[in-house]
């Protein structure tokens, strides 16, 4: 019995077949998770043009270290860690540095409080979003981005999708305490922003509905 | 024998606002939020208002639709990664 010896002909035929299964098995993963990781790209990167930059970029990378992929694993956390970190380090080099607007630390229930405050009665219906309806989403995302780093980051991961604290504890690389305090440290920051953006529609947005 | 009465105070439930908000409470604990909850209507207007708030939040940042052809020119570039 002989074996032939492989030639490099059967080599590259072999990688070739291995290349395109580990590509639809990419793919595949990719696909299923397309949305959240556009999602989050958008949101980092602000425009739709250069999201799209980042998520090939990251499709790039990711496929070419594949290997250290374990399947079955959350393969959505590990694509994320990813993206997250070539946005950083794009950023880094590009030296556009991150919001350091310092902003004051604000209560618990700030929104709730000052609505209340305001005379409106948060309490029927869906107050956040009757308070909010007339804030477009552009400034919304503003008043993201406006947080320090460590708190965007883990605000535009808490808010693309409902990703549980560990997962969004594995993206970043820090434990799940870190998460814990930075979305509620950055839910108060951000209660804060947003109340200033609704607050001017306040007396019109009422005086509309009494109209309707 | 007396009964465990276990009942969170004001405090107590709104200590744990987020992490019920976002499921990450232990079984137990979330039972005794909802318990406070039930019995005590200024912390489930804020409970309730700081859910809306994060979901008005959610629906406005996931509302952008993906890009036409998006998968398509993702494999188009992973095809030429093989070089
Ligand atoms: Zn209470």
């Amino acid at each position: 019995m002989s074996h032939s010896p492989p030639t490099e002909e059967h080599d590259a035929a072999h990688r070739s077949v291995e290349f395109k299964c580990s590509v639809r098995e990419f793919e595949n993963l990719l696909q299923e998770n397309l949305r959240v990781a556009y999602t989050v790209a958008l949101r980092l990167c602000g425009s739709r043009d250069d999201a799209e930059d980042l998520l090939q970029e990251a499709a790039v990378q990711a496929f070419k270290n594949f290997g250290a992929y374990t399947s079955g694993t959350n393969f959505r956390a590990w694509f994320l860690k990813v993206l997250t970190n070539i946005f950083l380090n794009q950023r880094r080099r590009k030296q556009r540095e991150p919001a350091t607007t310092p902003i004051e630390d604000a209560t618990d229930l700030y929104m709730y409080s000052m609505a209340k405050r305001a005379g409106c009665k948060p309490g029927g219906g869906d107050p956040a979003a009757t308070l909010l309806e007339r804030v477009s989403t552009a400034q919304i995302a503003e008043a993201i981005d406006s947080l320090p780093e460590e708190f965007s980051l883990a605000a535009w991961l808490y808010f693309v999708d409902e990703l549980p604290y560990a997962e969004i504890a594995e993206i970043l690389g820090c434990p799940v305490g870190t998460v814990r305090s930075r979305l509620h440290r950055g839910r108060k920051l951000l209660q804060k922003q947003l109340w200033e953006l609704a607050e001017p529609h306040m007396a019109s947005g009422s005086k509309a509905r009494k109209r309707e | 024998m007396l009964p465990i009465i276990n009942l969170y105070t004001c405090n107590e439930a709104l200590d744990r606002l987020q992490d019920y908000l976002d499921h990450e409470l232990s079984d137990r604990e979330a039972l005794l939020v909802k318990r406070h909850l039930k019995i005590c209507h200024e912390c489930s207007k804020k409970f309730a208002f700081e859910g809306q708030l994060v979901s008005f939040v959610r629906g406005r940042v996931q509302e952008e639709a993906l890009p036409e052809g998006l998968m398509e020119r993702l494999s188009v570039r992973l095809a030429q990664a093989d070089d």
